[in-house]
């Protein structure tokens, strides 16, 4: 990130030079406002599909009206906008039960676990103005997937801090029985997630996505690690689904039983912070599959130019947003996926997703360690080593 | 001027995993107690960070906080009086805790004391927040693959006879946990619950 | 809203007062009134006609209204159903674990003054408005869902005329035909309603 925001702004003011904490303001900055842009979108993408599938039509009158005549697509523009407005203004209620230390916690917690973990995903590179081509992230961590998986487990702290905190039954339960899904499921994501690792030999996403780049014995179409690590792709998918408390792993919601689950004591503004965190950490599981099964901001056998020259028009760092363009659709394409299972699938009962996680997951992603294993050693002696 | 912000971070840090620990022995409800840990462990994790060992910062989180402390809130949670606030947080031999804190406190300053401190060589390389390197600190030390070519090289015995040694230990608790069989129980004591 | 109530007496004050705050009312009043999220209970026949208006050929998500399991997150409480003297104080703690602003409709002849329960049901409370104060009122026993869709359209245009700070205004009462409050059709026939056969 820093890189290019200096060379940018050198480019924009001829020669100045920015202090050091600027890149990191500026990137908070707009991390924060693709959270809450992103989660609004998805959100209201959600309910459209959600309508598609349930041979409904989904929000259509918020908004202008003339829009919606149109198609189901093109109403109902305004309906996240209004709700998180809505939840801004409505009342703040503490119960006076509560623990009022852990109540108040929980919110800025998942909501820190969600902001942070975007700092070493990678959406994209570029050659301008640089040395070398270099990633576009806000940070692109030596130990990025290790910093992911890490921060992904705080989210596991808030809720099981909401949950005891509302000293209520069903939070309570919803609570501990989010934490038990999150903590057994994380463990055949990470061995889902090694097989890249072993194939790419880092961890930082960056790397990865090169290495994708360059191919698998010397072949780039086999380059996306979908191919040779398809049962971890797999596995990660429904890790990923799992991780993120959706349906059909949505028991800690389970609304029929629990009422809201860890939410249930929770009103307007700290509720907004839950829901924009659930939305945010679905689309962090999007883009860390995109980055490391689908060859991140790359195409197989397409490198965009440096910058664009059009003749009456010259467009510099155009590789940067054709990356861009690249990643956001692959990721998209994956959330798409993820709301397809979700309307599509009923709940799981809570044995059966133990059973399913612990004797089914963790051996196929032991299996696909072993493959990938073998891959790269294969990759090693004969094609000579991987460029990670 | 370069601003370096590494000892204004270091005495934070320094604060902060004090300041909790304090709070985990003198916090008045045991959730609370597990929440100031988490503080301290991260605490931790941020001063390997400003040593620059990510990885050991980042399976610190992992680990610790991910797993370790999350099966400690739970065990918390199955507790009886988990809302109740009045926990006694005072230890009933304040004299005998003095001394041994005292011992303790000797023994640390002593290994401190004698200890050379060995530093990397390459040091001045990264105050890390120049704004031309930025925060890439990734070329300067490959700290993961230097692990790895560590344990896998000159450190192979003690690795593995490390992992040996969990495993013991791991089958010595389910030896000691698990139910002693009976007569009329033909499963022995790991019978399947179904629902 | 304790802020909420508080700063339209102090704005209103001011000269041209009323002018700053007419925008802002109608800001907060048309968020409100697009973003009802009723809560997911029901206590008799009428809940049948109510999950009908949610599911497929009526569809509540037009305009905007999604369910909530819980009272702490939800805005609109449609009592659908008659409401027995050992549910109203259920009920009644409901109403009151819900935040302001909050908003109720009476769903069918039950809750809106016992119904067919008005001469002998020794059980049965004789109108919801005895405990929570109502907003809309729906005739029927029970309401047809175009009925319902009717109310809440009719609550959202009561929500409307909303001012900060002042009191709301009397109850609208739905008759059991259709009145004056419409759906706009939102896209092609051949995209709106599924058509069952039979």
């Amino acid at each position: 990130m820093e890189p290019i925001f200096e060379q940018f702004v050198r480019d924009l003011t001829g020669g100045f030079q920015i202090p050091f904490w600027a890149p990191m303001l500026v990137s908070l900055g707009l991390v924060l406002a693709f959270i809450a842009l992103n989660a609004m979108f998805m959100i209201w993408l959600e309910r459209k599909i959600c309508g598609r599938i349930q041979r409904r039509l989904g929000p259509m009158l918020t908004g202008p009206k003339a829009w919606a005549r149109f198609s189901m697509w093109t109403g109902g523009w305004f309906q996240t906008p209004c709700d998180s407005v809505k939840l801004l203004l409505k009342e703040d209620i503490v119960p006076a039960q509560v623990d009022r230390f852990g109540f108040m916690l929980a919110p800025v917690l998942i909501f820190m676990a969600a902001l942070a973990v975007y700092v070493p995903l990678p959406i994209s590179s570029t050659a301008h103005g640089q040395p070398s081509p270099i990633v576009v992230a806000v940070a692109d961590l030596d130990i990025g997937l290790l910093y992911v998986v890490a921060i992904t487990t705080l989210t596991i702290l808030a809720i099981l801090t909401a949950g005891w905190a509302s000293n209520n039954k069903y939070s309570l339960l919803g609570g501990m029985r989010a934490g038990v899904q999150i903590l057994s499921y994380e463990i055949p994501m990470l061995f889902a997630l090694m097989g890249p690792m072993v194939l790419a030999g880092s961890l930082s996403l960056g790397d990865l996505v090169l290495v994708q780049h360059a191919g698998l014995f010397g072949v780039p179409f086999l380059g996306w690690f979908l191919v040779p690590s398809f049962l971890g792709a797999v596995v990660y998918l429904i890790c990923a689904v799992a991780e993120t408390n959706r349906p059909p792993f949505d028991m800690p919601e389970a609304e029929q039983e629990l009422v809201a689950g860890f939410s249930t004591e929770y009103t307007a503004m700290r509720f907004a912070m839950f829901y924009l965190a659930e939305f945010s950490n679905t689309f962090v599981v999007c883009m860390i599959f995109t980055a490391v099964f689908l060859g991140g901001w790359t195409l197989p056998g397409f490198v965009p130019p440096g910058s664009l020259n059009l003749g009456f028009f010259h467009l510099p760092y155009f590789d940067l947003l054709a990356g861009m363009a690249i990643f956001f659709a692959k990721a998209y394409a994956v959330v798409l996926l993820l709301m397809w299972i979700r309307w599509t699938f009923p709940r799981l009962r809570p044995d059966h997703l133990m059973t399913f996680g612990w004797k089914f997951l963790l051996p196929l992603s032991f299996l696909n360690l072993l493959i990938c294993t073998v891959l790269a050693a294969v990759q090693q002696i004969y094609f000579g080593g991987n460029p990670g | 001027m370069i601003f370096d912000p590494n000892p204004v971070a270091f005495w934070l840090l320094a604060a902060m995993v004090t300041g909790c620990a304090l709070a985990v022995i003198r916090a008045h409800k045991l959730y609370h107690a597990g929440l100031a840990l988490v503080g301290t462990l991260f605490g931790v994790a941020g001063l390997y960070g400003l040593l620059q060992v990510w990885f050991l910062a980042g399976v610190q989180v992992l680990v610790y906080v991910g797993a370790i402390v999350i099966l400690l809130l739970f065990a918390i949670m199955l507790t009886h009086h988990m809302m109740t606030p009045n926990l006694k947080t005072l230890s009933t031999q304040p004299w005998t805790a003095a001394a041994m804190c005292l011992m303790l406190l000797a023994v640390l300053l002593g290994g401190i004391l004698s200890s050379t401190w060995q530093t990397a060589p390459d040091t001045t390389v990264y105050p890390t927040w120049t704004s031309q390197s930025g925060f890439q600190v990734a070329e300067a030390i490959p700290s993961v693959k230097a692990l790895g070519f560590r344990l896998l090289d000159p450190f192979t015995l003690p690795f593995e006879m490390v992992s040996v040694l969990i495993l013991v230990a791991m089958i010595a608790a389910l030896a000691v946990a698990r139910k002693p069989p009976t007569p009329e129980d033909p499963a022995e004591g790991c019978e399947e619950v179904v629902p | 809203m304790g802020l909420m109530d508080r700063i339209p007496a102090y704005v209103d004050r001011l000269p041209g007062g009323s002018v700053v705050m007419a925008p802002v009312d109608w800001a907060i009043n048309e968020v409100q009134a697009s973003s009802m999220w009723y809560m997911l209970f029901g206590l008799a026949c009428c809940a049948i006609e109510l999950m009908a208006t949610g599911a497929a050929r009526y569809d509540f998500d037009r305009l905007g209204m999604i369910f909530r399991a819980t009272p702490r997150q939800s805005d609109l409480m449609i009592v659908a159903g008659t409401l027995t003297l050992k549910m109203a104080p259920r009920v009644k703690l409901l109403h009151e674990q819900m935040a302001e602003p909050r908003y109720v409709i009476a769903m069918g002849g039950c809750t809106t003054y016992g119904g067919p329960f008005y001469h002998d049901g020794y059980s049965v409370l004789k109108g919801v408005d005895k405990i929570i104060p109502v907003d809309v009122f729906i005739a029927g026993c029970p309401p047809r869902p175009e009925a319902l869709l009717n109310g809440c359209l009719a609550m959202q245009e009561k929500i409307r005329r909303n001012k900060l700070g002042q009191p709301r205004g009397p109850a609208i009462h739905i008759p059991p035909t259709a009145g004056r409050f419409s759906i706009p059709s939102g896209s092609p026939p051949s995209e709106r309603d599924p058509q069952i056969p039979g």
